[in-house]
C-alpha cells in the first residue's frame, strides 16, 4: 500500500493512511527535533504546558468541556524519542461524522482546537503562561522522581544511562535540575524554535479524501505552514555499530523484594540498514515471544522468573534482555541468557520454531492495520529511515528469511552493559505489614 | 446453527453494532461479535476467581478453603500439557497468541490471531477443559508465580490499592490479594488444583466471546466439534460471604518507594441489587456522576490542579459486580490533608446541592456514548466489555441503552446514596523514611 503523500510547506509532509474500519478519524502532527542534553528537558516541557489551554480554551475545564460537546473528541500533546529524535507529538482523535447523532463534523472542529492550542497559546510578558509553567514542572519533577516507583522501567532507563553515558541517549534523561531551570520565556522561546525549525509530519489515518483533507489541514493550520524553512533542523542518530569495549558491570541496591537484571547490547542493525525485519526476527526467536528461547528456557524450564524478554531499538542499534530474578540466582538467569544467545548465533534453530516466530512476529506486523495509533507508529519512524514498506510488505520479507540470516544477526550481538537492581529485602516474605489485624492465612 | 443450540441476535439502533448470543448444547454461553478487523480475539471467561476460596464440592458435606491464590495458580498451570509442553506452542504453530487473567471474580482464557482462527478456538476449548497437573508441573510453576508476587509487592500502587480493601472489608475476601502471597501458594497441590478446577470449571458456568471475522454458524460448529453433547453440571455451592455495610478503619498507611504520596479513598458500598439490570442502571449513574465531579472538564479538577493538589493521574472508579461494589478515588499529592477535606466537603456540597446542571449531564452522556462507539474499534476492547456485562448477567447493548435513558435524577439518586461518608476510608502510601536517593 503506498500511501497519500503531500509537501505542504517547508519541510511539512502530508501523509494519508487510508482505513475504512475504523469509527473516528486521527490527525497526528510529529516534530523532530535532535536530541541535545541543553535542550531535552525545556522541549519536553512544550507539549503539556501548550495542552493546558490557549487564548480561545484558557483552561482545562474550557478546553475539555469543548472537547466533551465534540463527542469526547481526544487531544493528546506529548514528547517522545526514537534513537535521538525527540519528538513532539500533537493528535487528535474524533468520532467519524457518519457515528455522530447529529452528523456534525466534530473532527474538522476537534482539528480547529489542537490548532487553537499549538498556535495560540497564551502569552504573559513575553512568555507562557507563569502558573501552567510552574505546575507543569513541578509534575514533570514528580515524574522524575517517581521513576523508582516502576522497577523494570527505572532499571532499563538506569541500563541506558550507563551503557550510552558518552552519547546523547544516555545524557538525555532529564534531570530535576534541568527543568527546574525552565522559566516561561525560555520555554517561549523554544517554542518559536521548534516552529520555525522542526521538520513536521503530519499523519491522517480514516476515509476521508486525502486531497479534501490536505486541503483542510493546510487552512486550519495555515499559521505553521507559511513559516520561511530557510533553517531546518536535520536530527539524526548516531549509531555504535558493536560495543566498544568489554562487558561493563554495575550495579546498585534498591529496598526492592525482586532483583532487576538488565543486560544492553549493541545490535550492530538499523531500519535503515532496509534489513532490520532480519534483526527483528531474531528478537522474536530470542525472547520477544512467548516461545522464544529466554520464556521458554529461563522461565519455564529453569522457574527462575516470571519475565525475561529481550526487545530490539530499531533507531539506536541496541538490545535490552529485561528479567525480574531472586538476587541468589543472577549467575544462572545471566548464564542461561547469554547461552541462549550463543546457541542461536551458532545456527542451532529448528525448523518448528523458526516457523513459530515467523508467524507470530508476521501476525504482530499485520494486527498493526487495526490501529490508528500503531500504523502512525510504524510509517513515522520508516519515514524517518527513508524506508516506506507497509507491515504486510513486511511480513512477507520475513517469511523469506533464512536460518543463516537469523543466526548472523544474533551474532551480530555485542554485549555492552550488565545493570544489576539488587534487591535488599528478597529475602523477606511479603504481606505481613498488610495483615495486621488479622492473620489471614 | 447445531443441533440444540439456541441462538439470539441483538441489534443497537444506537451503535449500529450487533451480535449473536447462543447458549450451546455443553451449557456455554457464546457471544460473537462479527467485524470486518483483520485481528480476531477470543475469549472464554469463567465464572470464578480469587474470592471464591471457599465452596462446597460436588457430594460434600462441609465447606472447604483453598490457600489464597489458588484461582491464579490454576490458571498458569491450566497451560500445562500431558506432553510437558506449554499449551502457548499448539497455538504458536497456529500463528496464534494466548493469554490469560485472573480477577476477583472471573478467570478469563484468550487468544488473539488472524489466521487459523476456528483451530485456535478449537485449542481454546480444548486446553480449559482438559486439566494436566503433576506434583512437578506444580512446583515448577511455584518459582514462576512467586517472582510474579515478588513484582507486585515491588508496586506501590498495589499496596495502597490493598490496603483499602483491607480498610473497607472485614470479611470478605476481595481483601485477599489476587495471587495470593508468596506463603500462602507454598500450600497449593496438584489437588488443591484439582479440586478446584472441578467445583468450578463448567461449561455452565463459561461464557465464550469472539469478536472477528467469523460467524456464528462457525463457532458453534467449532463447539460442537469439541465440547460434549450434554449439559454440564453446574458449579459447586460458593460460602456466602458475610459482611457488615460498616468498614473496618477510616485511614491505613504504610510506606513504599514513591516520590510523591499515593492517595485512595474508597467507599464501601454494601446494598448489591440481584438484578443485573439495577445493576447495569446504578453503575451508569454512578459513572456519568464521577464523570460531571471529577474529569478533566469539572472545574473542580481543573481547580485542585491548577494549585498543584493533583496531577494527571487522578481518577474516580466505580466497581459493581454482583458479589462486591466500592467506589474508589486515587491521586498523587503531598498535600494528603488538604486534598481529602477539598474532595469529602466538594461531594458533600454536591449532595446538598444538587447543582449540577442539565447541560453537563447532557454533556457527559455524550462522553459515554462516544465511548460505547469507539469500544468497537478494537476487537479485544468490544470482547472484554461484552465478556464482562454477560458473565455479570447483562447484555452488550442494554449498556447503551440504559445510559442513553438515564434521567439526572438517576444520578442524583445515585450520587447521595453512593457517597456516604460513614462507609469512607483512606489508604495512603508514604515514601520510605530513609529512601537512599
Amino acid at each position: 500500500m503506498k500511501l497519500f503523500e503531500k509537501h505542504l510547506g517547508a519541510g511539512i509532509t502530508f501523509r494519508a493512511i487510508p482505513k475504512d474500519i475504523f469509527k473516528t478519524d486521527s490527525l497526528i502532527l510529529c516534530f523532530s527535533t535532535p536530541l541535545e542534553k541543553k535542550t531535552a528537558a525545556v522541549r519536553a516541557m512544550l507539549p503539556p504546558v501548550l495542552g493546558r489551554g490557549c487564548e480561545k480554551y484558557p483552561d482545562l475545564e474550557k478546553l475539555s468541556e469543548h472537547l466533551d460537546e465534540l463527542y469526547y473528541a481526544n487531544v493528546d500533546c506529548r514528547t517522545a524519542r526514537t534513537g535521538e529524535v525527540q519528538t513532539l507529538t500533537f493528535s487528535v482523535r474524533a468520532l467519524e461524522t457518519a457515528c455522530v447523532p447529529e452528523h456534525e463534523d466534530v473532527f474538522l472542529s476537534a482539528m480547529e482546537t489542537l490548532a487553537e492550542l499549538m498556535l495560540h497559546p497564551l502569552i504573559e510578558d513575553g512568555g507562557f503562561r507563569n502558573s501552567y509553567v510552574d505546575t507543569e514542572k513541578k509534575n514533570a519533577i514528580d515524574a522524575i522522581r517517581s521513576q523508582i516507583s516502576n522497577k523494570e522501567a527505572y532499571a532499563t532507563a538506569r541500563c541506558v544511562d550507563e551503557m550510552c553515558a558518552d552519547e546523547p541517549f544516555g545524557q538525555c534523561r532529564y534531570k530535576t535540575e534541568d527543568v527546574e531551570a525552565v522559566t516561561p520565556l525560555t520555554l517561549y522561546s523554544a517554542y518559536l524554535d521548534v516552529l520555525a525549525h522542526a521538520p513536521v509530519d503530519i499523519y491522517y489515518v480514516g476515509k476521508r479524501d486525502p486531497e479534501t483533507l490536505a486541503e483542510q489541514v493546510m487552512t486550519v493550520f495555515a499559521g505553521l505552514l507559511n513559516r520561511t524553512g530557510e533553517i531546518l533542523w536535520n536530527p539524526s542518530t548516531t549509531v555504535l555499530r558493536a560495543a566498544r569495549h568489554s562487558l561493563r558491570r554495575t550495579e546498585e541496591d534498591q529496598p526492592a523484594r525482586q532483583g532487576k537484571l538488565i543486560i544492553g547490547f549493541r545490535s550492530g542493525s538499523i531500519l535503515s540498514d532496509g534489513d532490520f525485519y532480519i534483526t527483528a526476527l531474531f528478537n522474536e526467536l530470542y525472547g520477544g515471544s512467548p516461545t522464544s528461547r529466554l520464556f521458554l528456557r529461563v522461565r519455564e524450564e529453569m522457574s527462575l522468573c516470571y519475565y525475561c524478554s529481550s526487545g530490539v531499538d530499531a533507531a539506536k542499534g541496541l538490545m535490552f534482555v529485561s528479567s525480574g530474578i531472586h538476587p541468589d540466582r543472577r549467575e544462572e538467569a545471566e548464564e542461561a541468557i547469554f547461552g541462549q544467545l550463543a546457541d542461536l548465533a551458532a545456527g542451532n534453530i529448528s525448523d518448528e520454531e523458526f516457523d513459530e516466530v515467523k508467524k507470530s512476529l508476521c501476525t504482530g506486523y499485520r494486527m498493526l492495520e487495526d490501529s490508528a495509533s500503531s500504523l502512525v507508529s510504524w510509517y513515522h519512524a520508516r519515514a524517518a529511515a527513508g524506508i516506506d514498506t507497509s507491515p504486510d510488505e513486511t511480513a512477507a520479507q520475513v517469511m523469506a528469511v533464512t536460518k543463516e540470516q537469523v543466526a548472523a544477526a544474533a551474532a551480530k550481538m555485542t554485549p555492552d552493559t550488565v545493570f544489576f537492581m539488587n534487591a535488599t529485602l528478597a529475602g523477606e516474605d511479603g504481606g505481613e505489614e498488610e495483615a495486621d489485624d488479622d492473620g489471614e492465612e | 446453527m447445531g443441533k440444540n443450540n439456541s441462538c439470539t441476535e441483538y441489534f443497537s439502533s444506537r451503535l449500529q453494532e450487533r451480535y449473536i448470543r447462543a447458549r450451546h448444547r455443553s451449557g456455554l454461553t457464546v457471544c460473537v461479535i462479527p467485524r470486518k478487523s483483520v485481528t480476531a480475539y477470543a475469549v472464554l471467561g469463567v465464572n470464578c476467581g480469587s474470592i471464591h476460596n471457599q465452596f462446597r464440592p460436588a457430594g460434600a458435606e462441609h465447606f472447604i478453603t483453598v490457600p489464597d491464590g489458588t484461582a491464579h495458580f490454576l490458571e498458569h498451570k491450566l497451560f500445562a500439557e500431558p506432553n510437558g509442553e506449554d499449551v502457548t506452542n499448539r497455538f504458536a504453530k497456529l500463528g496464534t497468541t494466548p493469554d490469560a487473567y485472573t480477577t476477583p471474580d472471573a478467570t478469563a482464557y484468550l487468544f488473539s490471531g488472524i489466521d487459523n482462527i476456528k483451530e485456535s478456538l478449537a485449542v481454546l476449548l480444548d486446553f480449559v477443559t482438559h486439566p494436566y497437573f503433576t506434583d512437578e508441573n506444580v512446583e515448577r510453576e511455584r518459582g514462576i508465580i512467586e517472582q510474579e508476587l515478588r513484582m507486585y509487592e515491588d508496586t506501590p500502587s498495589q499496596l495502597g490499592y490493598y490496603n483499602l480493601m483491607e480498610a473497607l472489608y472485614h470479611n470478605h475476601p476481595i481483601r485477599i490479594n489476587v495471587g495470593g502471597s508468596v506463603q500462602s501458594i507454598r500450600s497449593i497441590t496438584k489437588e488443591t488444583l484439582y479440586t478446584f478446577y472441578h467445583a468450578f470449571y463448567r461449561l455452565s458456568e463459561m461464557t465464550l466471546v469472539i469478536a472477528g471475522n467469523i460467524t456464528p454458524e462457525e463457532v458453534l460448529a467449532v463447539c460442537d466439534a469439541v465440547l460434549p453433547d450434554s449439559f454440564d453440571a453446574p458449579c459447586a455451592e460458593r460460602a456466602p460471604i458475610c459482611e457488615p455495610p460498616h468498614i473496618v478503619r477510616p485511614m491505613i498507611r504504610a510506606k513504599a518507594q514513591v516520590a510523591v504520596p499515593l492517595v485512595y479513598l474508597g467507599v464501601k458500598e454494601p446494598e448489591i441489587d440481584p438484578d443485573p439490570v439495577a445493576r447495569m442502571k446504578k453503575a451508569a449513574a454512578v459513572d456519568i456522576a464521577n464523570d460531571i465531579l471529577f474529569s478533566n472538564a469539572s472545574k473542580f479538577f481543573n481547580d485542585m490542579y491548577s494549585e498543584g493538589l493533583i496531577n494527571a493521574r487522578f481518577g474516580a472508579d466505580f466497581e459493581l459486580s454482583s458479589e462486591f461494589s466500592y467506589v474508589m478515588l486515587s491521586a498523587e499529592t503531598s498535600r494528603e490533608e488538604e486534598f481529602l477535606d477539598r474532595v469529602k466537603n466538594y461531594i458533600a456540597e454536591r449532595q446538598q446541592k444538587h447543582d449540577i446542571t442539565k447541560a453537563q449531564f447532557e454533556r457527559c452522556k455524550r462522553v459515554m456514548y462516544a465511548c460505547a462507539v469507539t469500544a468497537f474499534e478494537s476487537s479485544e476492547e468490544i470482547a472484554g466489555s461484552c465478556l464482562s456485562l454477560v458473565m455479570d448477567g447483562g447484555e452488550m447493548f442494554a449498556d447503551t441503552d440504559i445510559m442513553a435513558e438515564l434521567k439526572i435524577d438517576d444520578m442524583f439518586d445515585a450520587l447521595d446514596s453512593v457517597y456516604d461518608p460513614d462507609r469512607m476510608a483512606v489508604s495512603v502510601v508514604d515514601p520510605l523514611d530513609d529512601d537512599p536517593r
